[in-house]
This record gives C-alpha cells, sequence and structure tokens, in this order.
C-alpha cells in the first residue's frame, strides 16, 4: 500500500502559491534485488503519469525522472499526486519538503 | 515519524502524555515528579541512564520542530528543549514526558485521567560540531594516522582511477588543496534537475571540509585528504528548505557518473523509509552508501545512515572514545541492529574551508568521508570486489578500544592495513 505523505504543506517556491505541489514519486521496487534499468523507470514514469493524466484531466507542471533511481519528482495539484498514489505502479509518494535541514 | 512507526523500529518511543483537564492529581504530584498513576507506565529511556551524559546535553541548545496544534504541547516541547530527560510532569501544563514500549503505550492510552498520547519532539542539536581556525601542520593528520591510511599510501595506494561521490554544501574547487580533485560538479533546482552552467562553490564551510577530507591533496607536507587520487562528483544539495528531489538528483547524476562509493554527510532524525529503496538501488547499482549516523548522541540516530543498506559512520576522539555527540541507536531488526556500524575520526578533524583556509571540525560528519576515502583505496587496490567485499573488509577490520562500548561504536575502529589483507 501506499505511503500517502504529500499534504498540503506549502513549499517555499512561487508554484505553491498556484496550489501545487513539489513532490517525489517512488515507484515500486522489481522482485529481488535487481535494479530496475533506467530504460524500465523511464517506461514506468511516463505511463503512471499518462494515467494520472487521464484520471485527472490534469497536467503536472513539471515532471523530472531519475532514470537510475527508479523515482521522478512532479509538481502538480493535490489531485493529481493522489492519482498518482492510487496507481500500482507506485510505492510511495512523498513531500519534497523533509522539514528541516538534513545537514549533519 | 510517529508512535507505531518509533515502536516498531526501536521498541521504544518519547511520548508526551495530555492529561484530561479535570482529572484528580494528588498534591504530592505539584512538582516534577509524575503522577503515579502515569509513571508506571513509563519505561527507562537512554537520556536517564547516564547522569554525565544528560548534563552535558542539558547544557547545549536544541532546536525543536513544532508539528502539534495543541498549545499545551507546544509549551511542553519548549520544556523538553531544556530537558530531554527519560520522564517529567508539568502540572501546570497537565502534560507528562517519558518513554514507553507497546503495551506500555497501550496502558496509558485506557488510563482515565490520559486524554490523548502524542509523539514527543524529536530534539535536534543545532550544529554540536565545535569548530575552530588552525593552522594545519606539516605530516598526517591524528585520524589518517590513526586508521593507518598513511600505510596504504606508503604502498601507493591513494584511490586513483576511483570516483566518489560527495553530496553536500557544494565545494570550493579553488582550495589549494582541492586543485586537482575534482571530476564534476552539480547543482540541482527544486524538481532535480542540474542547473546549466554551475561553477564549485560551497554555500558553507560544511562540503568543503569533508571534500578536503575525502581527497585533499598534500601541500607543503601538510597530509589530511585520504584518497588524494580519487576524483570527486560533487553536488551542492541541501539548500531552500525543499532537498528530496535535489538530493535524488544528486544520487542519480552520480550514479551516471559511475561513482563507486557516496559519501554523504546528511541526514534527518528518525527512522523514515524514505530514501529505503534509493539505497537499496544504489547498493544494486554498485555503489557503497557512506552515510553520517547523526550528532544527537545515544538513543537517536538519522536517516538514511541509520538503515541497515548503509554503511552507517559514528565519530571517535584522538583517545579512542566516543564523543557524546556521535550518535547510537539499538534496533528491532535481524540485520544491523546497532548503528553506527562503526566509528571514524569525528573529533578536531582539519581540513580545508573555503578561501584557502584550514579549521577544525568535530561530528560525523567529519568522520564519514574518512570511511568512504578508505572504501575508495581499497577500491583501487582491489577493482574487481564487490562492495559488498569492501564493507565486509571495513568491517572485519575493526577493533573495541577497552574503553569503547559496542554500544556506542558498534564494530569499532577500522583498520587500514587489516581491511585490505581481507580482501
Amino acid at each position: 500500500m501506499a505511503t500517502r505523505r504529500t499534504g498540503n504543506k506549502p513549499d517555499n517556491t512561487a508554484s505553491a502559491h498556484a496550489g501545487l505541489i513539489d513532490a517525489v514519486v517512488f515507484l515500486r521496487p522489481l522482485a529481488g534485488a535487481a535494479a530496475p534499468s533506467p530504460e524500465l523507470t523511464d517506461a514506468t514514469a511516463t505511463a503512471v503519469l499518462s494515467q494520472a493524466v487521464t484520471a485527472t484531466g490534469l497536467q503536472p507542471e513539471a515532471t523530472t525522472v531519475f532514470s537510475h533511481l527508479h523515482a521522478f519528482s512532479v509538481r502538480a495539484p493535490q489531485t493529481f499526486l493522489d492519482a498518482l498514489e492510487a496507481s500500482e505502479e507506485v510505492a510511495q509518494v512523498q513531500s519534497n519538503d523533509l522539514g528541516s535541514t538534513p545537514l549533519i | 515519524m510517529g508512535i507505531d512507526a518509533n515502536l516498531k523500529a526501536t521498541g521504544v518511543a518519547d511520548v508526551i502524555v495530555i492529561l484530561e483537564p479535570d482529572a484528580a492529581i494528588p498534591a504530592a504530584a505539584l512538582g516534577s515528579e509524575v503522577p503515579a498513576a502515569i509513571a508506571q507506565h513509563f519505561k527507562a529511556s537512554p537520556y536517564s541512564q547516564d547522569a554525565a551524559l544528560l548534563e552535558t546535553l542539558q547544557a547545549r541548545t536544541f532546536v525543536r520542530r513544532l508539528d502539534s496544534e495543541d498549545l499545551a504541547v507546544s509549551e511542553a516541547y519548549g520544556l523538553a528543549r531544556q530537558a530531554p530527560v527519560g520522564s517529567r510532569y508539568y502540572p501546570n501544563l497537565g502534560v507528562a514526558l517519558g518513554s514507553v514500549d507497546r503495551p506500555a503505550l497501550a496502558a496509558l492510552r485506557r488510563e482515565p485521567a490520559v486524554q490523548k498520547v502524542v509523539m514527543a519532539p524529536q530534539l535536534r542539536l543545532i550544529r554540536p560540531v565545535a569548530t575552530a581556525a588552525t593552522a594545519a601542520m606539516p605530516g598526517y593528520t591524528w585520524g589518517l594516522r590513526a586508521l593507518g591510511i598513511d600505510g596504504l599510501h606508503d604502498q601507493g595506494l591513494t584511490g586513483r582511477g576511483v570516483r566518489i561521490g560527495h553530496l553536500d554544501t557544494g565545494i570550493d574547487a579553488s582550495h589549494p588543496a582541492l586543485a586537482d580533485v575534482l571530476h564534476d560538479y552539480a547543482e540541482f533546482d527544486l524538481l532535480g534537475n542540474r542547473a546549466v552552467g554551475a561553477s564549485p562553490r560551497d554555500s558553507a564551510e560544511h562540503g568543503t571540509h569533508t571534500a578536503g577530507t575525502l581527497a585533499a591533496q598534500p601541500i607543503d607536507g601538510i597530509r589530511f585528504g585520504v584518497a588524494p587520487g580519487a576524483r570527486l562528483v560533487s553536488a551542492m544539495v541541501i539548500e531552500h528548505g525543499n532537498v528530496l528531489a535535489r538530493i535524488l538528483g544528486g544520487m542519480n547524476w552520480m550514479v551516471g557518473q559511475n561513482v563507486r562509493v557516496l559519501s554523504m554527510s546528511l541526514g534527518l532524525v528518525g527512522v523514515e523509509d524514505t530514501f529505503l529503496a534509493i539505497s537499496q538501488i544504489l547498493r544494486a547499482r554498485g555503489v557503497l552508501p557512506v552515510f553520517a549516523v547523526g550528532n544527537d548522541g545515544p538513543g537517536r540516530s538519522r536517516y538514511p545512515g541509520n538503515y541497515a543498506e548503509a554503511l552507517s559512520v559514528g565519530a571517535a576522539d584522538s583517545n579512542s572514545q566516543v564523543p557524546d555527540f556521535s550518535s547510537s541507536q539499538l534496533f528491532k531488526r535481524a540485520q544491523d541492529a546497532i548503528v553506527p556500524d562503526l566509528v571514524g575520526p569525528g573529533v578536531d578533524v582539519v581540513s580545508c574551508v573555503p578561501g584557502g583556509g584550514y579549521k577544525q571540525m568535530s561530528g560525523t560528519s567529519m568522520a564519514t568521508p574518512h570511511i568512504a576515502g578508505l572504501a575508495a583505496l581499497l577500491m583501487e587496490a582491489k577493482p574487481d570486489a564487490s562492495i559488498d567485499a569492501i564493507e565486509a573488509a571495513i568491517f572485519g577490520s575493526c577493533a573495541l578500544p577497552p574503553d569503547m562500548l559496542a554500544s556506542r561504536a558498534n564494530r569499532g575502529f577500522p583498520n587500514a592495513a587489516k581491511a585490505l589483507s581481507l580482501l
């Protein structure tokens, strides 16, 4: 089950004031220890985003696919993020705001 | 992290107990003594077991993150800043602080006097690292000598041919000690896209200092770089608050740059699984993740350094002691139950800072690049060794000095020559 972490906490970006949220989407890992290929990640991200567009009628403002990490970032309305989270291919949707500086 | 997640990970959780406004509390409880009806459920906290450590921690400044709308809780957070204790009662607020296990949490919630139980603040030490300007002295630093890095240098091992990922505040590549160490540098926007045309720079001192420990060149006989033959793939990733996509952008870029070890002196208090799948993917791609465990003392640790998938690094001083700031924590898991995995030189560490100078800094951030640099030396010596083998050799080389507790240092302090011999 996906873990919902996006919330409505505004980011410190202009887009946040327009109702858009920056989030990172972690795609479901493959069975076993193998890392997904960059091509598989690109294709899965494209499919998941396309499904969310179809489901909501909305378009994300921006996306960045992390091909080596099986994840992508997205700037979109909460409704769109909810649709992403509902996808079987998505393991977790995480706010881009981790809450505090991670500097140790 | 919520109560349930904390209980699952460690078996205990620090909580705030909010009493019913009309709860009948005996007069004897007025003061700081926890009412018996509540106290009976509290368990010993890591913070309550060492009086000397408590005094040290209490003398320091903590910051907090307010997650609750409840004023009483907020005020308790403020009080907690001054006293990170196992249990305490604030009668004027009607709240108590303490540690619970799962049965105790259930029992507390059944108490008629209890309105609700919420997660206690996760205290963050503000930069516990000591910093001091210093004149770097010729010769090897204490940390490199203690690890036996000088011996591997004598064998001609410098990390040549190995790329090290360095995610931090950036790097001042114009420092004379770093003039030739940078393979590539990047910055990322809020969605993790690489910024075009970014030139190497450091938004603070942290990144230049950790980069120096990783790979600084010897200058005038001053030697504090563990792997001066290695090349850094460095990214600035942590400015402006919204960092997750930038950290992932940096990691993703580094994997594409064929780094073999990732040194990351960053982390957040708690045990969120945000970076868990990413850490597993890094390992599957042949990148050894070497992460700092945090500067929050015993009973606390930071993720992703506290994942079993990370090589987590705590700090030790030149007297083979674990400083009280170095994080450590016991987890309820079969693999790597204790974090950190080991400790490295993390007190009074001399390295370079922007502008051409040098500073001493202390923290697990400083210990981490020592171990990542050691991994790079071993990777040069045994280029076909897997990251699991490299990690196992480092672990196998560790020893616990007589006064160093396994609960604080786990395997102890590595030895470079022994690690090489185990490969």
